[in-house]
């Protein structure tokens, strides 16, 4: 095979990294919660604008990636509130979506009032590249596989656990749940938590990688739950390889048929899955709305 | 004055749309975000014809309504069988294929430039080409939309339209009909869009993909839940509240590259608290179940 094409799947494989990342993050809480996540896209922002920020004034590569968790652990909290709240009321999922979007909508007009809409970027030196053949391999590649293993590993162990145990009936039922006696506000807790740092995490390496701007990342958001829809209802495994195949799509259909036509390729993908399969990828939601 | 009249304006193209928008997201009960998809449609197509084919404004509109109701009954006949997230998920992607295709098919629309030098409004041989006189034909036609639809879905139809709306089960009971009034819904909703977008084109003289994306799309659905939906003037309301937010922003402070942040972070507000608080909207309309 020439060179030229591995390079691009190589690029695809480190893009659908991202996509994978913010699949799983996506996924944990939408088949927990039953919110369609759009506000993952805040989470985003904020660890963008937090790692850029903090970059600006250390170098040490773990700090900045931590100020990017934390910012969107924050920001995660205040979004569980807000899906307690709606839970609390029993609001339909239409309406947690809207509330959802609009968290997003408040977020970015937020983040283009203080920071201004101009891309901030980053004056961190993102390290070296190595060259095999003809091949390039940045640091940056290195560091998004590398967290994508970390995190498959990481959240395989946390399902393992009691508590992901508990995750995993919480989005099987919720009131069962409840009724066994079970604390879901911990569970909930954890599940948010650990949505916002990954996708804190892709925000970061995203904003060190191409800058931040407010208004961006909704269709990096809409990636990551086309790929956690079309998983199924795994909570890891399934986004992880969707993610992944969209990355590599997406690379090969920029490559062949050019950028342009790249979204109108996952949205028609969505909308076939959406029209064609609606029990595959939303049933709990949709039987949830019966009467 | 002539300020207040373009506000006016703006007012009765949001209200046709806010008002179409409603026979689907109130009467039928589908939260569908592709509305500025058929609003787009009817612009393009009725300015392409008076650009291109140099109709008059009346013949260049029917057919961008024409165009409008023809692209929204493939979309009918696949929301009939959604509910839910279903109906929302697919029906924002058709949206955001819609911006992509008005923005990569540069021949015909114009690409990421748009089209320019829209003829103005002109009926016959009135020439409507002050903001004054065509603000006043476009609340008339608002209002002469306001009472169709209101006709309409206080009929025996917008009877049919509440059963399936509150119980999915009738669309099984009704069997056939119930594609029917799906598609008769998304047919009648498209076509006002459809009118919308041609006042819309030829009053702007200018439009561009960004017109019509997801900011638009959300704007609306705001507009008609937040006034509440379904109630006769609720999305009328809606229309009038989120209009005039960009324009009070304006007339009390920021420059102008921070009223459309200023507007994303109060339609935000919004959204949250009405989804949180008041659910039925300000007139107490449908809520979703």
């Amino acid at each position: 095979m020439d060179w030229f094409w591995i390079e691009i799947a190589k690029n695809g494989i480190v893009n659908g990294a991202l996509v994978a990342l913010l699949a799983v993050s996506f996924s944990w809480v939408y088949r927990t919660t039953r919110v369609f996540h759009i506000a993952l896209a805040v989470q985003i922002l904020a660890g963008g604008y937090a790692a850029v920020f903090v970059s600006r004034k250390v170098t040490f590569f773990p700090l900045i990636l931590l100020a990017a968790i934390v910012s969107a652990g924050v920001i995660s909290m205040i979004l569980m509130a807000l899906h307690t709240q709606l839970q609390r009321r029993d609001t339909s999922n239409s309406l947690r979506l809207i509330a959802s979007v609009g968290a997003y909508f408040l977020a970015a007009g937020l983040a283009s009032l203080c920071f201004g809409n101009d891309i901030k970027r980053s004056t961190l030196n993102m390290g070296t590249s190595w060259q095999f053949g003809d091949i390039i391999v940045t640091s940056t590649d290195v560091r998004y596989v590398c967290l994508l293993i970390t995190t498959i590993v990481l959240l395989l162990v946390i399902l393992r656990l009691p508590v992901g145990r508990g995750i995993a009936a919480l989005g099987s039922n919720r009131k069962l749940f409840a009724v066994l006696g079970h604390d879901d506000r911990t569970v909930s807790l954890l599940v948010h938590l650990v949505s916002g740092a990954l996708a804190g995490l892709c925000g970061g390496f995203e904003a060190l990688r191409n800058g931040i701007e407010p208004y961006g990342y909704l269709p990096l958001a809409i990636s990551g739950a086309v790929a956690a829809l079309m998983g199924g209802r795994s909570l890891i495994v399934g986004p992880v390889i969707v993610g992944l195949l969209i990355g590599v799509l997406k690379s090969f259909t920029t490559q062949i048929i050019g950028d342009a036509w790249v979204d109108a390729s996952i949205y028609g993908i969505l909308l076939i899955m959406v029209c064609g399969w609606p029990r595959l990828v939303l049933a709990p939601a949709i039987e949830e709305e019966r009467p | 004055m002539n300020y207040v009249f373009y506000i006016l304006l703006v007012f009765g193209i949001y209200a046709i749309l806010s008002v179409s928008l409603d026979i689907l997201v109130g009467h039928l009960g589908l939260l569908v975000l592709c509305h500025s998809a058929f609003f787009a449609v009817g612009a393009y197509v009725s300015a392409s014809m008076m650009l291109n084919a140099g109709f008059p404004f009346t013949m260049a509109a029917i057919i961008g309504v024409v165009a409008s109701v023809l692209f929204s009954i493939p979309v009918g006949f696949a929301a009939r069988k959604l509910r839910g997230d279903a109906v929302v998920l697919g029906s924002f992607s058709l949206l955001l294929i819609t911006v992509d295709l008005l923005e990569n098919l540069r021949g015909i629309t114009g690409g990421l430039d748009g089209l320019r030098d829209i003829p103005s409004i002109r009926i016959g041989s009135w020439s409507v080409e002050s903001t004054p006189a065509q603000a006043v034909l476009v609340v008339v036609v608002a209002i002469i939309c306001w009472g169709t639809i209101r006709r309409i879905t206080s009929s025996a139809y917008g009877n049919f339209l509440h059963a399936l709306r509150d119980d999915p089960h009738a669309a099984v009971g009704l069997r056939s009909y119930s594609t029917s009034l799906y598609l008769r819904s998304f047919s009648l909703a498209s076509g006002f869009a459809g009118l919308a977008g041609a006042f819309y084109a030829s009053h702007m003289t200018y439009i561009n993909p960004s017109v019509f994306g997801s900011d638009q799309a959300i704007a609306l659905i705001a507009m008609v839940l937040l006034g509440g939906a379904s109630r006769p003037l609720g999305p009328v309301l809606g229309a009038a509240i989120v209009v005039s937010i960009p324009e009070l922003v304006r007339a009390f402070g920021g420059g102008i590259s921070e009223v459309g942040a200023i507007n994303y972070a109060i339609m935000g507000i919004v959204l949250v608290l009405f989804a949180t608080l008041k659910p039925r909207g300000i007139l107490g309309g449908y809520e979703f179940r």
